[in-house]
């Protein structure tokens, strides 16, 4: 420290800081609100049995001590365990005695029993010890909302009357600027506008806040934030996750879920489709992708891996993730047993399993001798992961479109008096005059027939010297004999001239780390003969060969079926179409033509290169595809895969939750799987979904147990809200964003977080919501709001994952196959979070910093640290350093010169980070920094100057670069803050 | 057992704002430290476990791990009868209705180990010559030649092997470790790895899931160090901007971090506080440590160091030395290269030879400086090799294989656990990996059955929920 008198100085000022976090830090992690009423059978007495009687005297029967089972109250009546309004019954004789050989639990269990637990158990039993059935397992039902007629929205009802009841006084509203602030993060992950702030801050009524609210609801970033969460629940990735971790085809699916956000689909809808939207009438290319779903665990290509026992491992990752997903259970504990908590037994269990049964796939994802598997002969280790189809994508067809009106505004913009275009329109007279009719010259073979024979050893053909240029070469075989490679080669005199694009019809693609190579000039391959009888392909040269010198050599290589060749003088068309068009406007054919990206600008070169890339618009899924055999369902003794002595089952759904049961014909399919989870009978589908929503937007659920409603989970602390809120939902069309809008909308969400006293006292974690929570920033929406605050946010939607910068060598630990990250260019450098490629066994380091899932396995909750490597993330990585230059940049772009003083830009800056102004003292520390920093590169330039050029991101040129560098410096600070990262 | 309601929301936000209250507090002591004389270099970050359940014999540990699974009848196993069976039909008694991987639908054919084996040291123990260097220790060692797992494929068998199971989001050793005892270093992460390719035929790939904290809090996690580039991940300050500016720039953040935590009353933010303080620390320690100029060439010879810093499992050791020098609790040192399908007279070799004296002279230095007897290491593999051969090579095998540890409350120069005569299956004293585990954390003081985190409802522990023993015949 650099001036400790400072920092003890600040430490006075954090002493009662210090009081109040301690008392809100050290306080006991049960519930302090105590009522001192009876003890409630769910509330306060199943957790203490749950936790330490039921698993020798519960549901698993195989582990069951002296036949009794105390989680059913008929057994434990039955055999003197509890005799209701006495301590005569023997739990209570076992759990209070003092013999260590009777003493319950057992002391080597190491559970004791505390005083007020056992205080709790015997105010119950004397009360007559009432059982209640489990509050996740009851049928929703619609509470009636307590003093309907004072204006209060339902959610603050309810909430009113149990903070009436505890005595918590409730947290005043949060100034405007928080508020806007919260929603705006809390909806979309990204910070509000500036003039959005201004608009609230000038207008803050409800009225206009739902109006916002509603905007906010029906964006795009909205969908993406959701995603986010939904991606978590269903282990959304773009690697397979074992062993090789190669890449697979899923984006389309996370494109899926986020139009499913966008156009706010019902639950019902959403579930089914992801589940069995290949089962249902009409099923659709949308709906089909939605089945990815299905494909989502991680399997294995590795050789030697035993086919039966992955299929294991992928049923109970298929069970587990649709117990967590759908019905926030932990069904996967009965695997290998009867669940020691719930009902949920091991026929449960696979009876869920068997659902999937149908599914066509395989253990191992290759052809090994040792593990043959003929249908996926030819699979390597760059192959992607079948069955997948292949399908429209809105953002492909979207970026073609936005390149191609991109090239056409700039084609307004060449002047007629460019030199170039002047020259593309003398030397393309045979494109003025050909095109449409004969835009291309056939090369003859020797015998003056179009068609030539090659050799064994390939072909050589000479393009003779023309006055036109050579924009690429279109060939024909007549009749392929299949499967070929052929391979097309260009040399000018010494020089090879490389293709930068080649399309071919057909072709059949060759796969690297599950993608498609664009493109066929490295290699044009076709397996099975042409339906047209003929292949065409065309090369594109790059335009630096674009040339009307010669003479030039073809060589052909691959196949010795007839061939025809042909020259294209230009390309005036779309670089991804096979047939050649005429261009109307003839400054876009200049510019498509490539004829114009000579010593011009990257542009144009890098929209063709995104054109296609784009791949015609489409692109492959992983998809469920069901077989007419089912594979054999059976038990699986304590989970082992090479047990095959146990009970074969059918698909089932669990069977104590029996209120819920739809009727199916049989055998049961995926589709009756989804009708079951979305039954209105079903009472653990809403409520979950619901309160999973609720922790969204206040940091916990009104059950803080989001992922387990079993007995080992919390009960709720408001469960009439709740219930309101899971049959509201229901009654709404399980319509996602009515409740959503429902939440943010209430009195509580608008709650300060800043705790009270009497907060601290009686309710320190917050369960009770009478006040708001602060929460850190999801890994994700942490990057998009540094993003966003900067400016260079890309906001596009959808499409392939994209790649920002990374350490180099991060990958190095990763074969099968070994792989290099090639960083995204351009806008796709600046792509919000969740468009990372997903690498399961290596996430990106700055993700992971924060937090984000590997999504190995189902996170229905993420966890939530505040380590040392976080502050290494944002100081250092370079997508903040960029975005702290981005901010600079944007501060003198946008700062009034009247007003230009360093006091003004401190103020401007912290205004833009957080929505409000610097307060004297935050200016002064700012000051400081910038004060240090311009005194540093006075010195030395040369680290401000090498600050400055980190990324791809440019400088402004029309500031002094020691200036801006400093300025970089005071919005590194900024993106830093702890406030900036947290939404109050 | 620790009553750490982890998967309530509740009970996870006031065990976070307790550690945070910890963390939070030393950082604000270290604050008034500042102002006084230099602070001592290591003050512990407490950790989840207020009193050790029994006397702690070891502060640290460290984990070679020779990836893709060494033949132990190669190297710690000798089979005299499986040399002899060479080339014949292996009897089916052993194999009927076991697991296989790649010798999956072929003939079994017994394969004789190519190595020599000759006795070392007073305690005699067979080590054969792919290990020269390690056998001078050999009275060092105790030797587990009864090891068993449960997965017969790399991935599933490391993430075994490190964290006792194979469901994914599950917390390594490593992790436990450093939940349970905390930290003995206040500017390096307490769990380190470092991973080595190696040079021969047989690299495995290694996912970062191995060290993951899994529903621990991720500052748990091991810290992976790089050979290329920044040894920690964004360690370095952009731009080399100077570094008495970042510290500044650090310093003003948390100057407004504490300004905005009075007015917020955010636990978070005092917690932030000492995360910026201990991240610029690692910024200055991480250099000094990665910077190895100090180390004497003879020492890097000793280890087979041919460029310090190389990323080498060599280099890797020497590097781990060091950390354990500075506090770190937990060091894992893999080396990828020993998956010997085939060729594996000539890989393994090549395997052994990149690693044999570097193991050997980690084993010289931690004792040359008294640190031996404190520091647990532990060498092997996730499984073992089968008898029978795969062509030129072994195919994988759980039933049997070896490690060895050494070190503080080991009795050195042991043999425990022995397999068949023909090395196929562990017969005597059979160890688990869930065993090793528990054997690990009583070194450390802890009983492994009451140190458990719940999660999803369940007391999860390392040892898993089959009874696992700590293995006495190992322990001094």
């Amino acid at each position: 420290m650099r001036n400790s008198g400072l920092s003890i100085r600040l430490l006075a000022a954090c002493l009662p800081l210090l009081t109040t976090i301690t008392a809100l830090a050290v306080a006991p992690p049960k519930k302090t609100v105590q009522s001192p009423v009876t003890p409630q059978y769910n509330r306060d007495v199943r957790p203490i049995l749950s936790d330490t009687c039921f698993p020798c005297h519960g549901p698993d029967s195989a582990k069951r001590k002296a036949g009794l089972r105390l989680d059913i109250r008929e057994s434990a009546l039955a055999q003197k365990a509890i005799v209701p309004g006495t301590l005569s019954g023997t739990v209570w004789n076992r759990i209070t005695n003092t013999s260590p050989d009777l003493l319950m639990p057992p002391p080597a269990a190491h559970k004791p029993l505390t005083p007020a637990q056992k205080a709790t158990i015997k105010a119950w039993l004397l009360a007559g010890a009432k059982y209640e059935p489990h509050w996740a397992y009851t049928p929703v039902s619609k509470p009636t909302v307590p003093g309907a007629s004072t204006g209060l929205s339902p959610i603050d009802a309810f909430l009113n009357q149990r903070h009436k009841q505890l005595g918590l006084t409730q947290a005043p509203q949060a100034d405007p600027v928080t508020l806007i602030r919260r929603v705006t993060l809390d909806l979309t992950g990204l910070p509000p506008s500036p003039d959005d702030i201004k608009a609230y801050q000038a207008n803050p009524t409800s009225k206009a806040y739902n109006a916002y609210v509603d905007r906010l609801l029906a964006s795009d970033a909205h969908a993406e934030r959701m995603s986010v969460w939904w991606l978590d629940q269903v282990r959304y990735a773009d690697t397979v996750g074992f062993h090789g971790d190669q890449n697979h085809n899923a984006w389309p699916y996370r494109d899926w879920v986020l139009n499913a956000f966008k156009s706010n689909i019902p639950y019902t809808t959403f579930v089914r489709d992801q589940l069995a939207g290949d089962l249902i009438p009409g099923a659709s290319d949308a709906s089909r992708t939605a089945t990815c779903f299905n494909r989502l665990n991680m399997v294995t290509r590795e050789g030697g891996a035993q086919p039966g026992e992955y299929l294991a491992k992928y049923a109970a990752d298929r069970v587990r993730t649709v117990g967590s997903a759908f019905l926030g259970s932990t069904i996967a504990c009965a695997e290998c047993h009867d669940h020691k908590y719930d009902p949920f037994t091991a026929r449960d269990f696979y009876s869920m399993a068997a659902y999937f049964a149908d599914m066509r796939q395989w253990g191992v994802y290759a052809d090994y001798s040792y593990t043959p598997e003929p249908e996926l002969r030819g699979i390597n280790n760059d192959s992607p992961f079948p069955p997948e189809i292949v399908v429209t994508s809105k953002a492909l067809t979207g970026r073609i479109d936005e390149e191609l009106s991109a090239i056409k505004n700039i084609a307004t913009t060449v002047p007629d008096s460019d030199p170039r275009y002047m020259a593309f329109l003398a030397k393309s007279g045979q494109y003025r005059d050909l095109n449409g009719d004969k835009p291309q010259l056939t090369l003859n073979a020797p015998d003056g027939s179009d068609w030539h024979t090659p050799a064994k050893t390939g072909l050589v053909v000479d393009v003779p010297r023309s006055a036109v240029m050579l924009a690429g070469i279109e060939v024909t075989i007549k009749q392929p004999q299949t499967p070929i490679t052929v391979n097309v080669t260009l040399k000018q005199g010494n020089n090879n001239l490389p293709f930068w694009h080649g399309i071919g019809a057909p072709h059949t693609p060759i796969t690297q780390n599950g993608f498609e190579r664009i493109g066929i000039q490295s290699g044009w391959r076709i397996q099975s003969k042409p339906s047209q009888g003929e292949a065409k392909a065309i090369y594109w040269l790059p335009r630096t060969a674009f040339t009307s010198a010669g003479p030039i050599k073809i060589t052909l290589t691959g196949t010795t079926s007839d061939v025809r060749i042909k020259t294209i003088p230009v390309h005036a068309v779309h670089p991804d179409t096979l047939e050649p068009q005429r261009e109307q406007n003839a400054k876009v054919a200049f510019l498509l033509s490539g004829a114009g990206l000579e010593g011009v600008t990257a542009d144009i070169s890098d929209r063709l290169r995104s054109i296609v890339q784009s791949r015609g618009g489409r692109t492959p899924v992983m998809v469920t595809e069901a077989t007419n055999k089912p594979r054999q369902a059976r038990i699986l003794a304590r989970g082992n895969w090479m047990d095959t002595t146990g009970a074969l089952v059918s698909p089932a759904t669990p069977t104590f939750l029996t209120n819920a049961k739809v009727n199916v014909a049989q055998p049961a399919s995926r589709l009756d799987l989804a009708n079951w989870i979305t039954s209105r009978n079903n009472p653990l589908t809403a409520r979950v979904l619901v309160n999973r929503f609720w922790r969204l937007f206040f940091g916990t659920g009104i059950s803080a147990s989001v992922e387990d409603f079993g007995a080992q989970g919390e009960a709720p602390t408001n469960p009439a809200l709740l219930d309101w809120l899971a049959s509201t939902f229901m009654d709404r069309g399980w319509n996602m964003r009515s409740i959503i809008r429902e939440i943010v909308t209430s009195d509580a969400y608008k709650r300060s977080s800043k705790p009270l006293p009497v907060h601290v006292e009686k309710d320190p974690q917050n369960r009770y919501f009478a006040r708001q929570s602060p929460r850190r920033l999801d890994a994700e929406f942490i990057r998009d709001n540094a993003l966003a605050i900067a400016g260079i946010l890309d906001t596009h939607v959808g499409g392939p994952p994209v790649k920002p910068f990374q350490p180099a060598g991060y990958y190095a630990n990763l074969q099968f196959p070994d792989r290099d990250y090639i960083v995204s260019t351009r806008g796709d450098q600046y792509r919000r979070g969740l468009y990372t490629h997903w690498q399961r066994t290596f996430l990106h380091p700055g993700l992971a910093a924060f937090d984000a899932p590997s999504r190995e396995e189902a996170c229905p909750v993420r966890t939530e640290a505040n380590t040392p490597q976080q502050a290494l993330t944002l100081l250092n990585d370079p997508v903040y350093v960029e975005a702290a230059r981005g901010l600079a940049n944007l501060m003198y772009a946008s700062i009034k010169p009247s007003i230009d003083n360093d006091d003004a830009r401190l103020n401007w800056l912290m205004q833009r980070v957080r929505g409000t102004a610097a307060s004297s003292t935050e200016r002064m520390h700012l000051k400081t920094i910038l004060t240090e920093s311009r005194k540093a590169y006075t010195t030395n330039e040369l680290p401000g100057r090498e600050l400055l050029r980190m990324g791809s991101l440019p400088s402004r040129i029309d500031v002094d670069p020691i200036d801006l560098a400093a300025y970089t410096n005071v919005c590194r600070v900024l993106l830093n803050l702890h406030e900036t990262i947290t939404r109050y | 057992m620790m009553d750490l309601n982890i998967h309530a929301t509740t009970a996870r936000r006031a065990f976070l704002q307790r550690s945070a209250f910890s963390i939070g507090s030393i950082a604000l002591g270290q604050l008034l430290a500042d102002a006084a004389p230099p602070v001592p270099n290591r003050i512990s970050v407490p950790g989840a476990l207020p009193v050790l359940h029994k006397p702690q014999r070891i502060k640290r540990i460290i984990h070679l791990c020779m990836a893709g699974g060494p033949s132990q009848l190669e190297t710690f196993d000798w089979k005299p009868e499986l040399k002899k069976l060479h080339g014949q039909p292996f009897p089916s008694s052993y194999t009927n209705g076991q697991q296989l991987a790649q010798l999956q639908n072929t003939p079994l054919l017994a394969r004789g180990p190519f190595t020599e084996f000759t006795r070392h040291g007073k305690s005699g123990i067979e080590i054969s010559s792919l290990l020269p260097n390690i056998a001078r220790h050999a009275d060092k060692l105790a030797v587990i030649r009864s090891m068993v797992t449960e997965q017969i494929n790399h991935d599933p068998a490391h993430a075994f092997f490190n964290s006792g199971s194979i469901l994914k989001g599950r917390p390594s050793m490593g992790s436990w470790l450093l939940y349970g005892l905390g930290s003995e270093s206040r500017d390096l992460p307490g769990f380190v790895v470092l991973a080595s390719q190696g040079s021969s035929d047989g690299v495995q790939p290694v996912s970062a899931r191995q060290w993951s904290a899994g529903f621990l809090p991720s500052r748990y996690q091991g810290v992976p160090f790089q050979a290329k580039g920044d040894a920690v991940h964004y360690v370095a300050s952009p731009g080399g901007n100077p570094r008495n500016l970042e510290e500044k720039l650090v310093q003003s953040i948390n100057a407004i971090n504490r300004e905005r935590a009075v007015q917020t009353l955010d636990p978070e933010a005092a917690t932030r506080i000492a995360q910026y303080e201990m991240a610029f620390r690692m910024q200055l320690s991480v250099p000094e440590l990665t910077d190895m100029k100090d180390e004497k060439p003879e020492t890097l010879q000793r280890y087979g160091v041919k460029r310090a810093g190389d990323g080498t499992f060599a280099s890797n050791c020497l590097l781990a030395r060091r950390l354990l020098e500075r506090g770190v609790r937990c060091v894992q040192v893999y080396h990828r290269a020993w998956d010997h399908h085939r060729n594996m007279e000539v890989a393994m070799p090549i395997a052994a030879r990149e690693t044999d004296a570097a193991c050997a002279a980690l084993l010289d230095d931690l004792e040359q400086r008294g640190m031996l007897d404190s520091t647990l290491v532990v060498w092997g593999g996730e499984f073992g090799r089968t008898p029978m051969g795969q062509g030129t090579g072994r195919d994988h095998h759980i039933n049997a294989f070896s490690i060895w540890m050494a070190g503080g409350g080991i009795k050195g120069g042991t043999v425990y656990g022995s397999t068949d005569e023909l090395g196929y299956r562990s017969v005597e004293d059979v160890v688990t990996v869930h065993d090793l585990h528990a054997t690990v954390l009583h070194l450390f003081g802890i009983d492994h059955e009451r140190f458990s985190v719940k999660f999803q409802g369940l007391d999860a522990r390392l040892t898993g929920v089959e009874p696992a023993k700590v293995v006495r015949g190992v322990l001094a």
